[in-house]
């Protein structure tokens, strides 16, 4: 996995992909395309993802969003989930970070819920968009079913680790 | 534009752990290009993956067929196709917006919204990679089907 070939096989592997889906559908690269927008957000992704998993201690996750934590523990994940910017794919590897770090499982999965539903920059867009009758309908019947979410995926997923 | 904007906040980030901590922030790098190659292979399989789903159905046809269709039935097709398609939130507000002001049932348009910000079918292989398959498939599913209750309550309450 660290030899340098598998690296530059990967590479080209990846361009190719991408070189072949903007031949395959033309109209595709034209309109601004989601993969160059995948793209654009990887780089930065990882040197977060990197300093995370080099400056955050263990200790400093397990007490702030572990187990014990409590609805603090909770909000903070929430909030989390709600600030950092980012589609919801680049929300599962750094998911996977928090609990090899040791957050506990309910607030992992509050923390993707979140990430999804409620970000701060999207909110802002919708409220201009739809107007903040649909905004706060939405987020308040929404708000309930990400913690239900949370709560059954946390109990019935993880035994097999 | 928020991707620039994410990738600036990371780069001042990195630059004040890397005045405060040398050795640990070129560690840091380490470990990006470790998780890189990782997650990377993944990140092929989804972006071909969106690439075809993206040939297959432009976003403005998807919201074409949403407000096509009507009674329960609309509920269903707004939560599958909202599954299934990945539209770029820049274009699915304001397209949402326009067919509000056509008067598309709310209850439609809340589904769709949801059910494509929770319910990622072509990141899954990520989501299975890092969380694991039983976790992929039951968080999915129970988005999906809480997208429809979602979509019925707001058509009742809007």
């Amino acid at each position: 996995m660290k030899s340098s070939g598998v690296k530059g096989i990967f590479g080209v592997t990846a361009l190719i992909a991408v070189i072949l889906g903007c031949v395959m559908f033309p109209g595709f690269a034209a309109d601004n395309s989601v993969v160059l927008l995948i793209l654009l957000y990887l780089p930065g992704f990882f040197v977060l993802v990197g300093l995370f998993e080099a400056w955050v201690s263990r200790e400093f996750v397990v007490s702030r969003l572990g187990e014990k934590s409590g609805l603090k523990g909770s909000v903070y994940s929430f909030v989390m989930g709600c600030l950092i910017p980012g589609p919801l794919y680049l929300a599962f590897p750094l998911a996977g970070a928090l609990l090899r770090k040791g957050i506990s499982r309910f607030n992992v999965v509050l923390f993707i819920g979140a990430w999804s539903s409620f970000k701060v920059a999207e909110e802002i867009f919708e409220l201009h968009f739809l107007g903040p009758r649909f905004l706060v309908l939405r987020v308040l019947l929404t708000v309930p079913f990400v913690v239900v979410v949370a709560f059954i995926v946390s109990k019935f997923c993880f035994d097999d680790e | 534009m928020l991707a620039l904007v994410f990738n600036a906040i990371v780069l001042v980030v990195f630059l004040v752990c890397y005045f405060t901590d040398k050795d640990k922030s070129v560690h840091a790098l380490r470990l990006s290009v470790r998780s890189f190659e990782r997650i990377g292979p993944v990140f092929v399989v989804v972006i071909l993956f969106l690439v075809f789903v993206q040939g297959l159905f432009s976003g403005d046809a998807v919201f074409a067929y949403v407000s096509g269709v009507s009674g329960l039935w609309g509920y269903l097709v707004a939560a599958f196709v909202g599954a299934i398609v990945h539209v770029p939130l820049f274009i699915t507000f304001p397209v949402s917006g326009q067919l509000l002001a056509l008067g598309v049932n709310p209850g439609y348009i809340a589904v769709l919204i949801t059910s494509l910000v929770m319910v990622h079918t072509f990141s899954m292989p990520i989501e299975i990679k890092e969380l694991g398959l039983k976790f992929a498939l039951l968080r999915n599913f129970l988005c999906l089907v809480f997208a429809i209750v979602i979509g019925v309550l707001m058509g009742v309450l809007y």
